[in-house]
């Protein structure tokens, strides 16, 4: 009789009329919707969005000016358009997959569910497979234009959506058990459970979640659909053992197959379960109406305690096959019940699985991820980092050959940070795509270098720095799997570090020792200039100071200073004399981090020296970020000041003598103005 | 309050704090009503026709109930068309409120309104009690079209007053305003 509707339906198709009566009670698209929006919420997403994509508002990110939740919920209402997709949405737990497709009059006329979800020849309605999300969100992670990113993260969220509808469907009764449902202008043969599902929207904004056992994932796999999210909808087991089984163990279209019905397979011989003998007839009076109605219960096989059917009161004096069983509202709400918390939760599953891949990175040996010299106009830019990596991938050992590229978003800023921290950020983020590399990927560390040739180098004048590292290759049964880190690096950070031994301080005044015509060496009874007291005991004053060998190493305050030479060295200075500065821009990850600086040798203007000189001194990591805060989109600055023409956050002066530091404000403005000597950076 | 050139029927009602029965005025009615291809089996879904009205001071409103031609002869116009009720501060009809919710069925017992019945309760007139959302989390549950019943197929510049309520209603709730620009790859 089924079989008659769908041929006379079919045939209608062709005799379409202007005036079609609109009859239909169904609701259907919006239910997709709100279970994928649960899903969501009950997935990982935000955080993974947040701490290793760099997206400031995670879910909610606007991605081609939507949120990033809003393509997966749209995407997943999209699966059903056009129609012809629609016949790839079944899956029979009870045949081999290739045979588990949508059947009319004994005519397979869709893919298994299960297949289609990974098959890269969709073309109608677009391609939305697996490997398309994976393609799409490769594409996303190392695009070098804000655009191509933007567009490619939008193909991954929706085809994401896509593919946990397919998961929804599965949850379906119909889906599972070869219930076609088709209705012309809504009259026909909807299916029950759908309507009922958009009628009573509020039941699955208020269901729980219930998610996979995630074992199920490892599964030996299956050719025709290798990639373990198959098992999602289907482990296989039930087709091999024929027993009902209830657990999160398997595939959701085990579950919704052996333990429900759908309106046209209610105890059909097609299916081996639900049977009569799995529940009990019970009589309970409608709560609605008050009239008696009997329902059978299912009490063994599977789930049990909860209305499997209701029973026409002709029950007993129709004559097969008029139908005396159906699913009235009270049944449909004990299904609603049992399926929506795994509809919401294996589909948050699904998301979790294309996302679970984790690299960690953390900082290189020497500390600092970069280091470059400094350009005037702020002009310069970082062409390597380098860090370790590793695969802290949860559940998934195997070391792992692929590619590895590093990426480094950040604002360009319209002016120069370094002179005004405050000038204007854009809205659009800007990329830097380093060159990628083979790598085998393991549980411990590595240390890589990754080169930023122009046009990708990462430039020293930049806001809002975040480093990206991508790996795509086999993860665990996965081929072609898609690995993110993240880092939340401190922006570029000028190091300052100048001799200001032109200025000395003598009982609070400040003398120009600097001027050598006024203040030349001092030579006792011959030039006493610098006995300002003229006590006979001299020089009062010392400076300028010639350095020579001089080293700048960072390191990080968890750890001693280390003793920065030839070897061992972030800039070296051949020479420095007054009023001379050097400038390093590095890049690194904590908020405060020390500094080991060493002078081989120095000599003061009337001959004293020393040797040998160590001293170390903790800076703070420089900030030019935005962050989200109660909605509101805030900046946070480090600001810089001004000493001697130079714009600094902050600069380590080496001093005449001692007495220096009271007369130091005095010389903020004195002239002349710091000079800027290049250093020489350690190959890399 | 009708207008008297419209048809009999209309969804309407009055709108009140299920708290303090107090009238709510300013809170946006939307009925939207979508189509779908007279052969469906599941299937898609088009956007046909978006209505908003803002409740009076008395919180009263009213929709005419004719969702206009469909001139497509391929698609018809589902007859139940989505219905919300949203106001900042407020949960929303028809997945928070408070009244009509319940009809009482045999012996006392509660049965839940479906929402071809709740539309049905509006074509006689109904009040619609809402209630105030007391926390964040609550704020924040109903910052969103989508579990306000607000599908994705709704283009957002046609319900232009929703929008801007939900942006109130965000602001309150600690978010930014939702991002509702129409870029990247839909059909």
């Amino acid at each position: 009789m089924r079989s008659a509707l769908v041929v006379m339906l079919t045939l209608c198709a062709l005799l379409q009329s202007l005036f079609v009566p609109t009859r239909a009670e169904g609701f259907d698209l919006r239910a997709h919707e709100v279970i994928s929006f649960r899903a969501v919420l009950a997935s990982r997403l935000d955080q993974v969005l947040r701490e290793q994509m760099g997206f400031l508002r995670g879910r909610t990110e606007p991605v081609n000016g939507r949120p990033v939740l809003t393509w997966i919920t749209e995407g997943s209402r999209l699966e059903d358009s056009p129609i012809f997709r629609v016949r790839h949405h079944f899956h029979n737990p009870t045949l081999p997959w290739d045979q588990a497709g949508l059947r009319v009059l004994g005519v397979q006329i869709g893919e298994s569910s299960v297949i289609w979800g990974q098959d890269r020849g969709q073309v109608i309605g677009g391609n939305h497979s697996w490997h398309d999300a994976r393609a799409a969100f490769f594409r996303a992670l190392t695009a070098s234009t804000n655009s191509e990113r933007q567009q490619g993260f939008a193909e991954t969220f929706q085809t994401l959506g896509h593919l946990i509808h397919l998961i929804q469907d599965a949850a379906s009764p119909a889906h599972t058990r070869n219930d076609a449902h088709l209705s012309y202008s809504g009259i026909g043969d909807p299916d029950s459970f759908h309507t009922w599902a958009e009628l009573n929207l509020g039941a699955i904004l208020s269901s729980s979640s219930t998610q996979f056992d995630p074992s199920i994932l490892a599964l030996s796999t299956n050719s025709l659909a290798p990639i373990p999210i198959a098992h999602i909808i289907d482990t296989e087991r039930y087709r091999q053992t024929r027993i009902p089984e209830a657990g999160t163990n398997i595939g959701i279209a085990e579950y919704s197959n052996a333990n429900f019905f759908s309106d046209d397979t209610i105890f059909s011989p097609d299916f081996p379960f639900p049977r009569i003998s799995s529940a009990d007839l019970i009589t309970e009076r409608d709560s609605k109406t008050g009239e008696l109605r009997r329902y059978f219960v299912k009490t063994r096989d599977g789930e049990v305690g909860y209305r499997l059917a209701t029973i026409s009161a002709l029950f007993k004096f129709l004559p097969a096959p008029i139908p005396v069983v159906a699913l009235d509202d009270f049944v449909l709400q004990d299904y609603g019940r049992l399926l929506f918390p795994r509809a919401i939760g294996y589909s948050a599953g699904l998301l979790d699985y294309f996302f679970r891949g984790r690299i960690e990175i953390a900082p290189p040996a020497r500390f600092v991820y970069g280091l470059a010299q400094f350009v005037e106009g702020n002009a310069g830019a970082f062409t390597k980092l380098r860090f370790k990596v590793r695969n802290a991938t949860p559940n998934e050992e195997t070391p792992l050959p692929g590619q590895l590229i590093a990426v480094v978003q950040y604002r360009k800023p319209f002016g120069n940070l370094f002179e005004n921290p405050f000038a204007d950020l854009p809205a659009a983020l800007s990329f830097a795509v380093s060159l990628p590399q083979t790598v085998t990927l393991t549980r411990d560390f590595t240390e890589l270098t990754f080169d930023f040739p122009d046009p990708n180098a990462i430039p020293t004048n930049a806001a809002d720095v975040f480093l990206t590292v991508v790996y795509r290759g086999p993860l665990g049964l996965e081929a072609d799997a898609v690995l993110v880190g993240g880092k939340d690096l401190f922006e570029p950070d000028p190091v300052d570090w100048a001799n200001v031994t032109d200025y000395d301080c003598f009982q609070g005044t400040l003398v120009n020792v600097g001027n050598s015509t006024l203040f030349p060496p001092f030579v006792p009874r011959l030039q006493t200039q610098r006995d300002l007291n003229q006590d006979g005991f001299g020089p009062d004053v010392l400076g300028p100071w010639t350095e020579r060998g001089l080293f700048l190493k960072t390191f990080p305050l968890s750890q001693p200073p280390p003793d920065p030479s030839l070897t061992d060295f972030d800039l070296q200075l051949p020479a420095r004399t007054a009023p001379q500065y050097a400038r390093l821009v590095l890049l690194q990850d904590q908020p405060a981090y020390g500094l080991a600086l060493f002078t081989t040798a120095a000599q003061e203007v009337s001959g004293l020296q020393f040797f040998n000189d160590r001293v170390a001194v903790r800076f703070d990591g420089v900030s030019n970020r935005l962050f989200v805060e109660n909605g509101e989109l805030i900046r946070e600055v480090t600001l810089f000041d001004l000493y001697r023409g130079l714009s600094f956050t902050h600069l380590h002066l080496f001093l005449s003598s001692d007495a220096m530091p009271a007369c130091l404000p005095q010389t903020v403005t004195a002239p002349p103005a710091l000079m800027r000597i290049p250093g020489i950076l350690p190959a890399e | 309050m009708a207008p008297a050139h419209a048809s009999a029927a209309a969804y309407h009602g009055k709108v009140v704090d299920a708290e303090t029965k107090a009238p709510l005025d300013g809170a946006v009615v939307i009925v939207i009503w979508h189509r779908k291809p007279i052969i469906t089996m599941d299937g898609p879904a088009y956007f046909h026709r978006a209505v908003e009205v803002l409740t009076n001071a008395e919180g009263r409103f009213w929709v005419d109930a004719s969702p206009g031609i469909d001139w497509n002869p391929l698609t018809y116009v589902v007859r139940n068309p989505w219905i919300v009720i949203f106001k900042p501060g407020y949960g929303p009809f028809p997945v928070a409120h408070v009244s009509p919710r319940y009809v009482i069925g045999f012996r006392g017992q509660r049965y839940e309104l479906n929402l071809a019945e709740l539309n049905r309760e509006l074509l006689k007139g109904a009040v619609v009690e809402l209630p105030k959302l007391k926390t964040t989390t609550e704020l924040q549950e109903f910052a969103f079209p989508v579990p306000v019943l607000i599908s994705t197929l709704v283009p957002l510049e046609k319900v232009p007053n929703f929008m801007r309520l939900l942006n109130v209603h965000r602001r309150a709730a600690g978010l930014g305003p939702y991002p509702a620009s129409e870029g990247g790859p839909r059909r």
